[in-house]
């Protein structure tokens, strides 16, 4: 048995895992495997019995189930084909604006996001739709890009969402509480993000040209049918999943599962259900979830022997220390979460520091939930901002060479959202209702 | 030679059909939660089975298709550096790290839950967590067989890495 000292243990676990990750292997195995070396070195063969029990009670946290069934219902939606139709149909109304596609992009990022839950997908679908359509038509690349990019990042934020179903456990917060915390939030961005665009196109018409009338020019009752018939279904299925939640009726579980068989017999009334189909979106949620899951064990096994070594008294005493009170201790929070978000998976972050930072949180004296919604609003950037931004990465994987749009467009395009999401943070600090006060309306 | 090639073949094939056919478990989730949903509010009566095999569905969902995932390099890596490294780099950083990594986390969980597994089976443990009560031995004995599975594919690449590495970045 080896003594370490909780700051000696701080630094080899932390130094070994940014290490071992960084050389590209598995993150799931690093965390597992770190937590069991460390964990063995230092408490002998009973640690193998809590390699066990943490893995046990990572599968039986029925909560967490909650994930699969989101994100099939996500999978579902996509492949019943409504946000080709939304798009189309928000392509007529808004085209006529100056900038519309772009808007068009960001309202269907977040109507999406409140039924998707996973950016690889909305960010994917955007990509392919939305993309091309605006390059047609002559907006900047940059432009483009940018609003796919951040339009399609908001699913993890607008509930339901994936992110917030594994935050919940690891504060001990009440995940439905976190869903209507983040409703708000989530459209504040989305408005932000609207104006932001178009703002910067009624000062340079150039960034995006009007759709032409002609191409626009349809029967008000055709094209009022098109909006809602895109439109209705979607919104029905996220109020329903949303408002049972709310109501107090359906545990978040619960209501992700009629979600998912709600948007399973969404694709039935579109004519778009195939077993073929049913099928992929399956093996598709058990891929998305065997990856995920590998990480929740192997951070369990971390975090439970950091935790036991008095790791987070070190992280802890470390935050205290910095200067200007507890706000400063605040920042210095934000600061960290937003430099692991530039370079480490979101899951990752919420596994292994949400159970070391949310009990700083609470001893700050902070609202765990407007706490958890800042921290959340924060890892918005951890999609947008390089070295490892996944919108960026998911948007080059939709893009064709002809197009002409190269990483740097992206960047530049993406730059602009980093300034309008921290806005929101700061609205969001002024403003501790904007998260608050919907939970606070909550039924039960 | 021979012997590996169709060692990893049959348990390439085995990864594959284990993610696909386990999906259909995410189905099988959706309905005996929908249908507690459903019997609770139009009959206002609860079934009092849905607890324990929702659980006992998800936990299976949530583990057995780690081998079909490993199978197609799916897991979440960070790969800023790892893609600047030559294909041999990337080879020995993978078949150093699974000898200190992956099959000691593996076997260790492998073992833990084959014991949990055998010493439940045993006693014929019954679920604790609800009202009805089933045997829980059937969900114990799960875990050490998804993790049979992992172990298995992990030799399977294991195995494809080293002779790439042995024979200049041939596939076998």
């Amino acid at each position: 048995m080896i003594e370490l000292s909780p700051e000696v243990l701080t630094v080899v676990m932390f130094g070994l895992l940014i290490g071992f990750v960084l050389v590209g292997y598995p993150l799931g195995f690093v965390l597992g495997a770190i937590g069991l070396i460390i964990g063995f070195l230092m408490e002998g063969p009973p640690m193998l019995n809590i390699v066990y029990l943490r893995l046990y009670g990572a599968i039986t946290t029925y909560t967490f189930l909650a994930c699969p069934l989101f994100i099939l219902m996500g999978l579902m939606m996509e492949r019943s084909g409504v946000s080709d139709s939304l798009f189309e149909a928000l392509h007529i109304w808004l085209g006529g604006f100056r900038g519309g596609l772009a808007i068009a992009t960001v309202l269907i990022g977040t109507l999406l996001a409140a039924c998707v839950g996973v950016i690889a997908a909305s960010v994917t679908m955007l990509g392919l739709i939305a993309m091309p359509a605006m390059l047609d038509r002559g907006y900047s690349k940059e432009l483009a890009a940018g609003a796919v990019c951040a339009g399609g990042s908001l699913g993890i934020l607008i509930p339901p969402s994936v992110m917030i179903v594994f935050y919940g456990p690891m504060a001990n917060l009440s995940v439905g509480k976190l869903f209507m915390a983040a409703f708000i939030p989530g459209f504040m961005l989305s408005a932000l993000y609207c104006t932001y665009i178009a703002v910067m196109c009624f000062l340079r018409p150039k960034l995006a040209p009007s759709v032409s009338a002609e191409e626009r020019r349809m029967p008000f009752l055709k094209k009022t049918r098109m909006l809602v018939f895109s439109l209705f279904p979607p919104l029905f299925l996220i109020l329903a999943v949303l408002g049972s939640i709310f109501m107090g009726v359906a545990a978040p579980t619960e209501a992700a599962a009629v979600g998912a068989l709600a948007s399973i017999l969404m694709c039935l009334a579109y004519r778009k259900l195939s077993f073929a189909k049913l099928w992929s979106a399956l093996v598709g949620t058990a891929r998305v979830v065997g990856m995920a899951f590998t990480v929740v064990i192997g951070a369990a096994i971390f975090t439970s022997i950091f935790i036991k070594g008095g790791g987070t008294d070190v992280v802890k005493d470390l935050i205290l220390a910095a200067p200007g009170g507890r706000w400063g201790s605040f920042a210095l929070i934000m600061f960290i979460t937003l430099i692991l978000g530039m370079f480490i998976d979101w899951i990752g972050i919420i596994l292994v520091m949400i159970p070391i930072m949310a009990p700083i949180g609470i001893a700050l004296n902070f609202d765990p939930i407007w706490f958890g919604m800042m921290l959340i609003v924060n890892l918005q950037l951890s999609f947008i901002t390089p070295p490892l931004a996944y919108a960026i990465f998911f948007l080059q994987g939709t893009l064709k060479p002809e197009m002409g749009v190269n990483t740097g467009h992206i960047i530049r395009g993406v730059l602009p959202y980093i300034g309008l999401i921290c806005i929101g943070l700061a609205l969001m600090v002024r403003f501790p209702q904007i998260a608050l006060w919907l939970p606070g309306k909550m039924i039960r | 030679m021979k012997f590996l090639r169709a060692y990893i073949s049959r348990v390439e094939y085995i990864s594959e059909w284990s993610g696909r056919i386990v999906s259909f478990l995410g189905l099988a989730m959706v309905f005996t939660i929908t249908i507690d949903v459903f019997l609770r509010y139009v009959f206002n009566e609860p079934t009092k089975w849905s607890y324990d095999i929702t659980y006992m569905i998800g936990g299976t969902l949530l583990i057995m298709p780690m081998a079909y995932v490993l199978m197609h390099k799916g897991h979440v890596s960070i790969d800023i550096l790892y893609r600047k490294f030559s294909p041999r780099t990337a080879l020995i950083v993978n078949v150093v790290l699974d000898v200190l990594f992956f099959f000691p986390l593996m076997l260790v969980i492998l073992y833990m839950s084959a014991t949990r597994a055998y010493s439940s089976t045993l006693v014929r443990e019954f679920s604790n967590v609800g009202f009805w009560r089933p045997p829980l031995y059937p969900f114990r004995i799960m875990i050490p067989v998804a993790y049979l599975l992992i172990v298995l594919q992990g030799i399977a690449s294991f195995a494809r890495n080293v002779y790439s590495l042995g024979h200049g970045g041939k596939e076998l």
